[in-house]
């Protein structure tokens, strides 16, 4: 009954965003590897400022923060965009 | 030829090589491969042409563990057997069935799929059916996997003008086989009732029952406590490893439109999971249907999802150009049970048939993976439509809460597999991979009672090859 992040649905209030666990856009099998790729963007986005924010952008290269993550609430398994 | 009792075939003078006990699809299928082998069989059957109430009254019996389904009601006695009230879904047991997969106890038969594929193309000339298409992949957990809704075969009504001009069948109707007597690591005889009158024995160098996925353990049952020597010299697991399909519904999706999956009919469609989803997550088999809901259910469905995420609204505005063509849809789910020693076909001590033949005791229960793989299965279903930007699927409160399961519901499809499983090894099985009696030289099973386990695929279809198997093999051992 436990979540790819150990938490149970039934733990949480009703309402609660459940996180399911995998990025919208990967395979079953690739979760892992999508989620390093964010935690190095992410890194590099840090260290780098704006500018590199920017150029990513520009370049269409700045997909970190895009990743539309499976969620659950209220039993509705969704993409977390659909909740924005 | 078809006969009316015993008397009619002691009259004939007919003479089987082989006594087959039940007319159902697996009786019939091994009894017509027979004759095309010019082999004479004697295909048994203790109903007559329709099913009445007598002689349903012999499956009465008790369940004892889960909420069942009575048991004189997912079955019927007479000529074509259950197929009288099949709902024609097909599909093979799938080649990962047959594998022992660690996670899953009891596991594995000692023949692969390809033991049977040879005998597919009989099955679908049998049930009429084209084809199958291949497996096509959603994601890497679950596939798109084709099932025929096929024009239901009832074998008592396709096969009756066959029987009637055949030489080499004789069917003799309302003749009830009670228990089989052995000796000498043979069965010799059967004991027999004929309109309510023990009628003596019937006799021949082979016997096969197919009487059913209870009936066969009930027989041997049976017979083991009443034959001088015994039916089955190791009956450690006689009438044990019992299997249902759990099913139920799991929850309701909005799919965003018609045509997003391969072969859809009218929003009708299947899917499994992948081998590797079942490893991953540790799992057994199950499909998953897409069944359409009504107008007023879909209007629900639609309104619960905008409340719950406004901004899927967003998602389902992409359909617009498409006059909106979503629909709202009730998630159906049948899944593996694992053969468990407990789950068991049992003799009562108290209550008897018209014959006085012991009525069946069910023991039957769920189990914690049945559970798990109700709840795993479901979300990777729904996380698959979620990637795929195919729909959004809302999963059944007291599934996703781990509520217990809703009271006074029956989760289970009349799919009565295992009691006779196949196994090599005579005390974890009860055939061996030709489907013969451990033990004995000329007692063979056929039927949903050898499945050593029962995939997500109904039986039918995989009891059909089963039994084309057994003719065939049969037919190669006997000299004509």
């Amino acid at each position: 009954m436990h979540g790819d992040d150990g938490k149970t649905s039934a733990d949480a209030a009703p309402g609660d965003c459940w996180f399911v666990g995998w990025p919208a856009e990967a395979g079953f099998g690739t979760a892992m590897r999508r989620d390093a790729v964010m935690l190095r963007l992410n890194r590099r986005a840090l260290l780098s400022g704006v500018a590199v924010i920017t150029g990513a952008t520009v370049l269409g290269m700045g997909t970190g923060t895009m990743v539309d993550r499976i969620v659950m609430r209220d039993g509705w398994v969704l993409r977390e965009s659909d909740l924005r | 030829m078809i006969l009316d009792g015993i008397d009619a075939y002691r009259d004939s003078g007919f003479e089987p090589q082989v006594v087959i006990v039940g007319s159902g699809p697996a009786g019939m299928t091994v009894a017509r491969r027979l004759a095309a082998a010019r082999i004479p069989c004697a295909l048994l059957d203790a109903g007559g042409t329709q099913p009445t109430q007598e002689s349903q009254a012999v499956y009465n019996g008790r369940t004892i563990g889960d909420p069942y389904i009575e048991l004189n009601a997912g079955r019927l006695r007479y000529l074509g057997g259950t197929s009288g009230h099949w709902g024609g879904l097909c599909r093979f047991l799938e080649a990962v069935d047959f594998e022992q997969r660690d996670w899953i106890p009891n596991s594995g038969w000692p023949i692969g799929r390809d033991a049977i594929e040879p005998h597919f193309g009989a099955v679908r000339d049998i049930l009429g059916l084209r084809p199958f298409r291949s497996d096509e992949p959603m994601n890497d957990a679950i596939n798109w996997v084709d099932f025929i809704p096929s024009e239901p075969v009832r074998f008592g009504d396709k096969y009756r003008d066959e029987l009637v001009r055949s030489e080499r069948i004789c069917v003799v109707l309302n003749t009830y086989v009670t228990d089989l007597v052995a000796e000498g690591g043979r069965v010799t005889a059967a004991n027999l009732v004929s309109r309510n009158q023990h009628t003596g024995q019937i006799s021949a160098p082979r016997f096969v029952i197919a009487t059913g996925g209870i009936e066969n353990s009930r027989l041997l049952l049976w017979s083991n406590q009443r034959s001088p020597e015994p039916v089955v010299p190791d009956a450690t697991s006689l009438g044990r490893y019992w299997m249902e399909h759990p099913d139920s519904t799991v929850g309701d999706a909005v799919i965003g439109r018609q045509g997003v999956y391969p072969h859809e009919r009218n929003g009708w469609a299947n899917f499994a999971p992948t081998p590797q989803a079942m490893r991953q997550a540790q799992i057994m088999n199950f499909r998953i249907e897409v069944r359409p809901a009504n107008r007023s259910t879909q209007k629900q469905i639609m309104v619960d999802l905008l409340c719950t995420a406004p901004a899927a609204s967003t998602w389902l505005s992409g359909f617009a150009g498409r006059n909106l063509n979503c629909f709202g849809t009730s998630i159906f789910m049948m899944w593996e049970q694992s053969p468990d020693y407990e789950n068991r076909v049992a003799l009562s001590a108290s209550e008897r048939d018209y014959a006085g033949v012991p009525r069946v005791e069910l023991h039957w229960r769920k189990g914690p993976l049945v559970r798990k793989t109700m709840h795993d299965g479901a979300r990777l279903f729904a996380i698959m439509l979620a990637q795929r930007n195919i729909g959004r699927m809302k999963i059944e409160t007291w599934i996703r809460d781990g509520e217990s399961y809703p009271s006074g519901q029956v989760f289970a499809g009349s799919h009565h597999m295992g009691g006779t499983r196949m196994n090599t090894d005579p005390r974890m099985g009860v055939v061996d991979a030709n489907c013969r009696v451990h033990g004995m030289r000329n007692l063979f099973v056929a039927g949903s009672s050898i499945f050593a386990t029962s995939g997500y695929a109904n039986p039918t279809a995989t009891i059909v090859a089963f039994s084309e198997r057994l003719g065939a093999h049969l037919a190669d051992q006997i000299d004509i």
